[in-house]
């Protein structure tokens, strides 16, 4: 008899949306967690001054997902996750040209936003809404909760949703390709550019679809009421314990144990051995069959498929507290993000190890996150917290992370300073940064990936790492290197998919 | 449920490899020919990925 009937690796969001669907089933269930806080790239931190960041996802986009967790769980989200709209969507500066604007939720202000400076393109981004809202809306709707573990899944998905035809040319052509058939003005280009930013791609190499996602922030983004974005993951957890689940936190696993190629527990880093009838590893795909399974389970043409699968970019964050109330607008800050900066961004500097050079100086293209905008209480009184997320190589030409860290947080204010906020450095009173290293380090994100596989055709759906394990018995994956992928709604929807299928095959 | 061998699996994701391929050499203009080469880089190792 197992000590468990389901043993889940990583208390992330997918881990934890998977334990609670399996123990809401009357399963019993485990949660191990390597670290002493939850969430893993979805958490917050706090520093001994009173600064609270977020470690990684710093918005959540799509709320369905959370909704369909707490409605199969019989419970109510607002209780367990409080979050509040988060308006405007972006606002896009470059002081050192005079650009800023901001996106509202609404698609018709946006526009109104849009026309300010090329009506043109105003009635472009109408007309690109109301032809993609739709078809992303379906794709949200269906493919993020359907299995996909071979060819008979999309089949099946197509005859029961046949409006999924009319999404399916968005995974074939570009990002580049939809933005530049409606829009003509560089600013909206470069305004639109750094949606292919979340599938760590240039836009001439990242699938299409990532060009309407950012339609789906019109219907509303959400940060957390109170507490930063831990407060998703503590809600998931908390609902889990109230079902009667269990979580162990610094209990690392480090092997899966195997037996006749069915997973039958796990071994932690003290020794101490779990059995389960079912393990879930909501960890990185390929460091869960690589590292913890190991070659001599694996069939070889499925160690091929593991050992062929290309980790996504890594993202840098640095860690700001400041002692005044930053010359913002939003929740998120963008510098303006031109596409030919982008694709040259990749081929001749990240693929080289190399950070960013305009006009000669290292440039760090990001996001800014003003977290304490939201919650006030994420920082000491008349102080602020600002992270700033960027892109850059897991292996530097040249350097090492643990050596450049503070470089590169100074290159980062610097170029904050010169596109956003031209006071910054004056007002840094805590400054911290999770290099690429620090995060394979921290949350055991082989090549600091916090979104897992890369995200194009070759990696997506049936050709991403599935839900349930095609080689071991009993073993299903969870996270954002499974199906659907990364970012805090994919991640729970995988977590919905891989827990209804633990349940279903458990009868 | 229908029950496949593997190697007509792999040939089914070849072939539908090999379809995705053909569709994006019809559709592509010369000048974004990064993505089809991206993906064309990754077509052999698709039908192993498959089986992950």
């Amino acid at each position: 008899m197992p000590d468990y009937d389901v043993v889940v690796i990583g208390g992330g969001i997918g881990g934890l949306t998977t334990a609670a669907l399996c123990q809401k089933a009357g399963m019993k269930t485990l949660v191990v967690e390597q670290a002493d806080r939850i969430g893993g790239c979805c958490s917050t931190f706090v520093t001994p001054e009173g600064f609270h960041f977020d470690v990684g996802a710093s918005v959540v986009e799509v709320t369905r997902s959370l909704e369909e967790l707490f409605k199969r769980l019989g419970l109510s989200r607002e209780d367990y996750v409080p979050l509040v709209p988060v308006d405007p969507i972006y606002d896009y500066c470059d002081n050192t040209r005079g650009v800023r604007f901001a996106y509202p939720t609404s698609v018709e202000e946006t526009a109104k936003v849009i026309a300010e400076f090329s009506p043109e393109d105003a009635r472009a981004f109408l007309k690109f809404a109301e032809d993609y809202a739709p078809k992303i809306r379906e794709l949200v709707d269906n493919f993020f909760y359907a299995p996909s573990l071979g060819f008979l899944d999309t089949l099946r998905l197509i005859v029961k949703y046949p409006g999924m035809l009319t999404v399916l040319p968005m995974f074939v052509t570009t990002h580049q390709k939809i933005v530049a058939r409606y829009f003509k003005h560089q600013d909206v280009l470069a305004s639109m550019a750094f949606q292919s930013f979340y599938a760590g791609l240039p836009p001439d190499m990242c699938a299409g679809l990532y060009a309407v996602v950012g339609l789906l922030e019109h219907d509303g983004i959400y940060y957390p009421k109170k507490g930063g974005m831990i407060t998703i993951p503590a809600g998931i957890k908390q609902a889990f314990e109230d079902l009667g689940g269990e979580t162990r936190m610094g209990a690392r696993a480090v092997r899966v144990m195997v037996e006749n190629r069915r997973a039958v527990g796990v071994e932690l880093w003290d020794g101490t051995e779990i059995t389960a009838g079912n393990v879930v590893g909501a960890i990185n795909a390929k460091k869960l069959y690589m590292d913890m399974i190991g070659r001599e389970h694996i069939p070889w043409h499925v160690w091929r498929g593991v050992e062929s699968l290309v980790l996504s970019m890594p993202c840098p964050m640095i860690y700001l507290g400041v002692d005044y109330e930053p010359p913002l607008r939003a929740h998120h800050t963008l510098t303006l993000t031109d596409p030919r900066a982008m694709n040259d961004y990749w081929s001749n500097y990240y693929l080289k190890g190399k950070l960013y050079e305009k006009d000669g100086r290292i440039e760090v293209m990001g996001l800014v996150s003003w977290a304490s905008r939201v919650d006030p209480t994420l920082a000491p009184p008349g102080k602020h917290v600002l992270t700033h997320m960027g892109l850059a190589p897991y292996n530097l030409a040249g350097n090492d992370w643990d050596r450049f860290k503070e470089r590169y947080i100074d290159l980062a204010i610097e170029t904050i300073e010169r596109y956003i906020i031209p006071d910054l450095a004056d007002h840094v009173v805590y400054r911290d940064m999770a290099t690429p290293k620090d995060l394979e380090r921290m949350l055991l994100h082989p090549g600091g990936a916090v979104y897992g596989i890369q995200t194009d055709l070759s990696h997506m759906a049936v050709f991403r790492p599935a839900n349930r394990s095609k080689c071991i018995r009993n073993l299903y994956l969870a996270g954002a290197s499974t199906h659907p992928g990364g970012g805090v709604p994919a991640v729970v929807a995988g977590g919905i998919i891989t827990g209804e299928l633990v349940v279903k095959d458990n009868g | 449920m229908i029950r496949l061998k593997a190697r007509t699996k792999i040939m089914a994701a070849l072939g539908v490899a090999v379809g995705i391929a053909a569709w994006l050499a019809a559709t592509t203009e010369p000048s974004d020919w990064r993505y089809p080469k991206l993906l064309l880089t990754q077509l052999p190792k698709m039908p192993f990925r498959y089986f992950v």
